[in-house]
C-alpha cells in the first residue's frame, strides 16, 4: 500500500502532491529535463529544504558545475548553503571525470561522512564520457544504481532531454530507477511555458497530467492544483 | 437607457428580458455556457454585469479576450457601470504589442492562447476575492478557439467548470459568439455546463 511507505519529501509542496507525499525513501530517481528547464535548481532546492525542513543532511555530486559555479547559482534564490556546509547538513563535490570507480567511492565516502539521506548527481548524462564501449557503461551504471538502492539514501540523478527525447542513462532509468520526472521548457509558438509530468514512481498513485512550474527567487514552485492546457 | 432608439431598441429590451429572466435568480450556482449573436455582444455584457453587480452585489472577474481592457472600460463607463469589485484579466493589449500600462484592477496576459497562464491568472484573482459569493465572466470562449486548438480549450473548459463548481458561491458565464466554424466546438464545451442560454 502506497501509505505505509515512508517517504522522503522533496519539500516543494506541488511536487510532493503529484507523488503521493514524497519520493519513497531510499528511492533512486531520474529527473530528464529540457536545458534550463530548473533541472539544478529543483536538485539544489530538494537538498536545501531536507536540511531546513526535515533535517535530513544532503549531498550534491556535481559532474559538471564546480563548487563555486554552485554557490553562485545558489545565491539567485533565498538559499543559504554556506551555511548548511559550514554546519555540515550539507556538502557539495565536484568530481573530476576520469575514473568511474573513483566517483563510486567519493559517493559513499561523502554520504556516510554526514549520514545523508538525500543524495543528487547532476548531470548524470555525462556519465558516459566515462566508458569507452556502450557496453561497459551499461554494466558500470547499473552498478551505481544498484550501489545507490544498497545505501539506502534517497537520490535524484538529472538527465537531458533533447527532442523530445530523454538521452539514455544506459539502462538506469528503465532497469533500476524507481521514479522518472520530466521537466519541460517548451517553445512555444512565440514564448516558452515550463511544466513537469511525473512519468513513473514506483508504489505511488501519480498524476497523470502535467502541471505548470514557475521559477522565482523562492525556487522551483510546481503548481499541482493546475494543469497545462497547451500542446507541447 | 443611451441607446434605446428605434429597432435596436426593441431587441435590446427584448434581449434583456431574455438575459434577465435567465440569470436574475442567482440563488444556485450554475456554470453557464451564454451564446449570442456577435451584434448583440456588447449589449449582453454589459446588461450581464449590471446584474451581477448592480442588483445581487456580487464581486467577480472578468476575463476579456475581444477589447483591449481601456476600450472595455470606456465601454463600461459610459454605460455607468461600476467597476468597483471587478478584476480584469486582459489578454489581448499585451499581444497587440501595446504597453500594458499598470491598473489597479486588471492583469494582464500574454495573448489568447496563454491558456496555462491564464488559468493560474484566474484562480489567483478569485482566490483574492473576500467572500464567498463571485461571478466570473469569460468573454468569450469563441475567441479563445480562435487563438487554440479545440482540444486545448476543451481541456480548458472542462477544468475550469470543475473548478468553479468545487467552489461554492461562484457563478460563471461563459460567451461565446456561435460561427459555422465553432459550432461543433460549442456543443462540445456545452457538455461541462450546467445550462446553455442561447440568445440568437
Ligand atoms: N531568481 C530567478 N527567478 C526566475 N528564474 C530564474 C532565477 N534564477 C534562475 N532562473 C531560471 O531558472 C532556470 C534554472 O535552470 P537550471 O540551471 O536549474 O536548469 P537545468 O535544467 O539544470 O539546465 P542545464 O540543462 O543547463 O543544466 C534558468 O532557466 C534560469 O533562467
Ligand atoms: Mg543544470
Amino acid at each position: 500500500m502506497a501509505a505505509d511507505l515512508e517517504r522522503t519529501k522533496t519539500g516543494l509542496v506541488g511536487l510532493d502532491k503529484l507523488i503521493g507525499g514524497g519520493i519513497p525513501k531510499g528511492n533512486l530517481v531520474v529527473m530528464s529535463g529540457d536545458p534550463g528547464s530548473g533541472k539544478t535548481c529543483l536538485c539544489l532546492q530538494f537538498l536545501y529544504e531536507g536540511a531546513t525542513k526535515f533535517n535530513e543532511n544532503g549531498v550534491f555530486i556535481s559532474l559538471e558545475e564546480d563548487v563555486e559555479e554552485l554557490e553562485k547559482f545558489s545565491t539567485l534564490f533565498d538559499w543559504d548553503f554556506k551555511e548548511l556546509i559550514a554546519k555540515k547538513k550539507i556538502k557539495i563535490v565536484n568530481v573530476e571525470l576520469y575514473d568511474f570507480d573513483k566517483l563510486l567511492t567519493t559517493i559513499e565516502d561523502t554520504v556516510s561522512s554526514i549520514n545523508a539521506e538525500r543524495l543528487v548527481i547532476d548531470p548524470g548524462v555525462v556519465f558516459r564520457l566515462y566508458f569507452k564501449t556502450e557496453l561497459e557503461a551499461r554494466k558500470r551504471i547499473l552498478g551505481l544504481g544498484k550501489m545507490l538502492k544498497r545505501m539506502n539514501v534517497t537520490t535524484v540523478i538529472t538527465n537531458e532531454l533533447s527532442m523530445e527525447r530523454a538521452k539514455s542513462l544506459y539502462g538506469l532509468e528503465e532497469y533500476v530507477a524507481d521514479g522518472v520526472i520530466l521537466l519541460y521548457h517548451t517553445k512555444l509558438e512565440n514564448r516558452f511555458v515550463r511544466s513537469i509530468g511525473i512519468l513513473k514512481m514506483r508504489g505511488t498513485k501519480i498524476s497523470e497530467k502535467l502541471h505548470p512550474l514557475e521559477i522565482s527567487k523562492e525556487g522551483v514552485k510546481v503548481l499541482s492544483e493546475q494543469e497545462l492546457f497547451e500542446e507541447i | 437607457m443611451g441607446d434605446e432608439k428605434g429597432m435596436r431598441g426593441g431587441m435590446s429590451k427584448r434581449l434583456k428580458a431574455l438575459i434577465r429572466k435567465e440569470f436574475t435568480n442567482l440563488k444556485d450556482d450554475f456554470v453557464a455556457l451564454l451564446i449570442v449573436d456577435a451584434e448583440k455582444f456588447a449589449e449582453t455584457n454589459i446588461e450581464l454585469v449590471r446584474i451581477l453587480k448592480h442588483e445581487n452585489k456580487l464581486p467577480g472577474v472578468y476575463i476579456t479576450g475581444n477589447v483591449p481592457y481601456k476600450n472595455l472600460k470606456d465601454h463600461f463607463d459610459s454605460h455607468k457601470v461600476d467597476l468597483k469589485d471587478l478584476t480584469f484579466i486582459d489578454m489581448v493589449t499585451q499581444m497587440s504589442g501595446e504597453e500594458a500600462q499598470k491598473e489597479e484592477n486588471c492583469v494582464f496576459v500574454d495573448s489568447p492562447d496563454s491558456l496555462t497562464e491564464l488559468s493560474v491568472t484566474l484562480d489567483r484573482a478569485m482566490d483574492k476575492i473576500k467572500g464567498r459569493e463571485k461571478f466570473l465572466i469569460l468573454d468569450s470562449v469563441s475567441t479563445l478557439l480562435i487563438y487554440n486548438k479545440d482540444r486545448a480549450v476543451e481541456k480548458f473548459t472542462h477544468f475550469l467548470a470543475n473548478n468553479l463548481r468545487e467552489t461554492p458561491g461562484t457563478k460563471g458565464i461563459l460567451l461565446a459568439v456561435q460561427t459555422n466554424e465553432n459550432k461543433n466546438a460549442l456543443e462540445m464545451l456545452a457538455q461541462f455546463c450546467d445550462k446553455v442560454v442561447k440568445l440568437v
